[in-house]
């Protein structure tokens, strides 16, 4: 074991303690505050996805919402019609999705930026279509219901056990993730992004890698979607709409394209900050009565923040965060050298 | 990690505090604030305007303060469950006012078993009308399919031969027009339908639909879909030459704004009436107005009303339970049962003209409804209240 990695160790216990402990901790509100944290671990899988294709390999995608669609018809129509388990279903929407990703990535080989942003755009309006007219698999526009699974014995119908799977799930993504670009394929990722002609001047297959992540962008869209059918019970096709795609680019815009950390912040950003506002404005109720105004002027204000957000801070939260912690650590490594802890330090004090 | 610490204690912060205090009922509302379908959201209003005005008029329920919590759910099935959760969760209402088919739909296992809270939806869906399967939700008036019956009854009276549907691609538009035509009504009737037609919910022009009812040429075509649409459909409709009075609406097409907006292209268009139109003479009307004089009304119109009549039935509701448990309120979840079961015994409750009489015994508060024309720029009434069964 490395000495970096046992001294990682420490945090990784305190980390499994509090995901373990966390939702027995809840004192009130335990269904609402474990909703939140649920939706926010499926939007850290859909955005984690979408950061892979966009922010890290630099292609431009607004089919998001439709890839989650069909990992979401795909767990409900092989759990309803076919009955199989749900440790069957959730991989099988991954892999179904990165078939339908391969497909739809295909044009990446002629069309990049805005233009391969409209046939993903294509691609969303297409599979919305197929949602809502494919009938006999889909039953259109009523949706399909499933029932909340079991595994191992164990039902998953409510918040709590769903946590576990919900976020269980988010860190294996994030993990996968970080994984991926450790190895050849993440780097020729980022080499494409940079700079497509001179990747394929240097041997990276640029099609290839292309369609490659397309087809681990749509796995975790997949994954998310399944994960989404498994806890809303239902699903048609209102739910997998483009507003629901551009939510996701602006998960990874707001939280930082091409970092890891920033699918996850991004998500918790997201699905946060409505809340937020919504609790910031009750309290302001009184004082401002905005009684019937009040909805359309919280998302004036959501819109605002974003707009504030991008304006002074375009690489996004992540980059707030690496900053902060490289003041915090600065600061701390001022502090050991003034105080001579440091290895080879101690003179200096004198 | 210390930051991942401190972000969950903020929220953990953040979230405390909020919840019901003694001598507080909370009542959930939640409707579409902003998203689509918002021109009937007077609904939504209704029952918070109704519960503050018992608040001021009569100090609350044997000294107890309603506190009514509106929420945007934004008419997505997401956003539904999300603002649910919180009501039942953080806010712990004994009511939920809730809204759309889809929402309901996938929050039925949640109400019924694993919250059990009592649910007044605004759907007026028959797929989540079942006091067995669906034993905590309530409905005010007749389905939509009742009411695709009703209009079909009247114009098989007015001499109609042939019939047609258009409506939008969404489960709201589709599902009662084909459930009227699989359970084989329009043959029942002697009817002959002759399209089923669809458009894109936010299309803004529906020319090619309305020119394929134009070749089809039926008697009468019905309208599934809501004010908007509505407005689109008659607008497009005196574009290609159908006359608006071959056009039939459901209660949610039953709004001042259409003969506002269309002016001529609207002479003659029928909508279904459930619920008591705004500014009637009805001793309702006299409250509203009484809470209109120190508060500014949403939106005045049929269908606050309709919000309105529904605050009025949470409210006899809750009084039931409270005159039996002599002024004192139940613990949250034996609160919620009692209502429920309270409201299935609610019988010929006077709304005061908002509504007819209310019996919920078999979860439908009423199955009335009768068919308004547009004659001069407004609506007035061409059949008795008709009911449904």
């Amino acid at each position: 074991m490395e000495p970096s990695n046992r001294r990682g160790w420490p945090y990784y216990l305190l980390f499994l303690a509090v995901f373990i402990l966390f939702p027995f901790s809840l004192f009130q509100y335990t269904k609402y505050i474990l909703f939140l944290v649920n939706m926010t671990a499926i939007g850290v899988i859909g955005a984690l996805g979408l950061n892979i294709l966009t922010g890290y390999t630099g292609l431009i995608s607004l089919g998001q919402a439709a890839f989650m669609g069909v990992g979401a018809y795909t767990v409900a129509i092989l759990g309803t019609k076919v009955g199989l388990p749900m440790w069957i279903n959730l991989p099988a929407a991954g892999i179904i999705t990165t078939l339908v990703g391969i497909i739809v990535g295909t044009p990446s080989l002629r069309l990049k930026g805005f233009y391969l942003a409209m046939s993903t755009l294509a691609a969303e309006f297409l599979l919305e279509y197929v949602f809502k007219n494919w009938e006999s698999m889909t039953q259109g526009v009523q949706g399909l219901f499933i029932t909340p699974p079991r595994v191992f014995g164990i039902h998953i119908n409510n918040d709590r056990v769903f946590y576990f799977l919900s976020v269980s799930l988010a860190v294996l993504g994030v993990i996968g993730a970080r994984n991926l670009f450790r190895t050849n394929v993440g780097r020729a990722f980022i080499a494409i992004r940079d700079r497509d002609i001179a990747a394929e001047l240097i041997g990276i297959n640029v099609f290839k890698y292309k369609l490659v992540s397309f087809a681990i962008s749509s796995f975790y869209a997949g994954v998310a979607g399944g994960l989404w059918c498994y806890y809303m019970t239902i699903i048609n096709p209102e739910a997998f709409q483009l507003s629901i795609s551009i939510d996701y680019v602006a998960m990874i815009i707001v939280g930082g394209m091409g970092t890891l950390f920033g699918s996850v912040y991004g998500a918790i950003f997201v699905v946060l900050l409505p809340e937020a506002i919504q609790r910031l404005m009750e309290v302001l109720q009184p004082v401002l009565h905005m009684e019937y105004t009040f909805a359309a002027f919280k998302q004036i204000v959501f819109g605002v923040i974003i707009v504030i957000f991008l304006v002074f801070e375009p690489k996004g939260l992540s980059e707030i965060f690496s900053r902060l912690g490289n003041r915090i650590s600065n600061r701390k490594g001022k502090e050991a050298i003034q105080d001579g802890s440091l290895p080879g330090s101690r003179n200096t004090k004198g | 990690m210390k930051r991942w610490l401190g972000f969950v204690v903020i929220c953990m912060v953040a979230l405390t505090g909020l919840g019901v205090q003694a001598g507080e009922i909370p009542v959930g509302i939640y409707g579409t604030l902003t998203g689509t379908d918002t021109d009937v959201n007077g609904m939504s209003y209704g029952p918070k305007d109704c519960l503050t005005y018992i608040n001021e008029k009569a100090g609350g329920i044997m000294g107890h303060k309603y506190v009514p919590v509106l929420l945007d759910g934004k008419n997505q099935i997401p956003e539904e469950v999300k603002v649910f959760k919180r009501l039942v969760d953080v806010d712990k209402v004994v009511v939920v006012n809730g809204w759309s088919t889809g929402g309901t739909k996938a929050l039925r296992d949640q109400i019924n078993t694993l919250v059990k809270v009592p649910f007044q939806a605004q759907s007026l869906s028959k797929d989540v009308l079942d006091p067995v399967q669906y034993p905590f939700i309530y409905l005010i008036g007749p389905t939509y399919e009742d009411q695709v019956i009703i209009a079909m009854n009247w114009a098989k009276q007015k001499g109609a031969k042939t019939f047609a549907f258009i409506h939008a691609d969404i489960e709201y538009g589709r599902a009662p027009c084909r459930n009227a035509i699989e359970q084989k009504i329009p043959e029942k009737l002697g009817l002959k339908v002759l399209g089923d037609i669809e458009y894109p919910g936010a299309s803004p022009d529906l020319t090619p639909q309305l020119l394929r009812i134009k070749e089809m040429n039926p008697d009468y075509i019905y309208i599934q879909d809501s004010v908007n649409n509505c407005v689109k459909v008659l607008r497009d409709a005196a574009k290609v030459g159908v006359p608006a009075s071959k056009f039939i609406g459901n209660n949610y097409d039953f709004s001042h704004i259409i003969p506002e907006t269309l002016a001529k292209d609207g002479e003659g268009f029928k909508a279904i009436q459930i619920n008591a139109d705004w500014g009637e003479n009805i001793p309702m009307m006299k409250e509203i107005e009484e809470y209109g004089k120190k508060h500014e009304i949403a939106k005045k119109d049929t269908y606050f009303m309709k919000g309105w009549v529904q605050g009025k039935v949470i409210h006899e509701v809750i009084s039931r339970v409270l005159k039996k448990s002599g002024g004192k309120l139940p613990e949250i979840s034996q609160f919620r049962l009692m209502v429920r079961d309270e409201w299935e015994q609610l019988s010929n409750f006077d709304t005061g003209g908002g509504t007819p009489l209310l019996t919920y015994k078999d979860h439908q508060g009423h199955t009335q409804a009768r068919i308004l024309e547009i004659k001069n720029g407004k609506y007035g009434s061409i059949s008795d209240w008709i009911k449904t069964h």
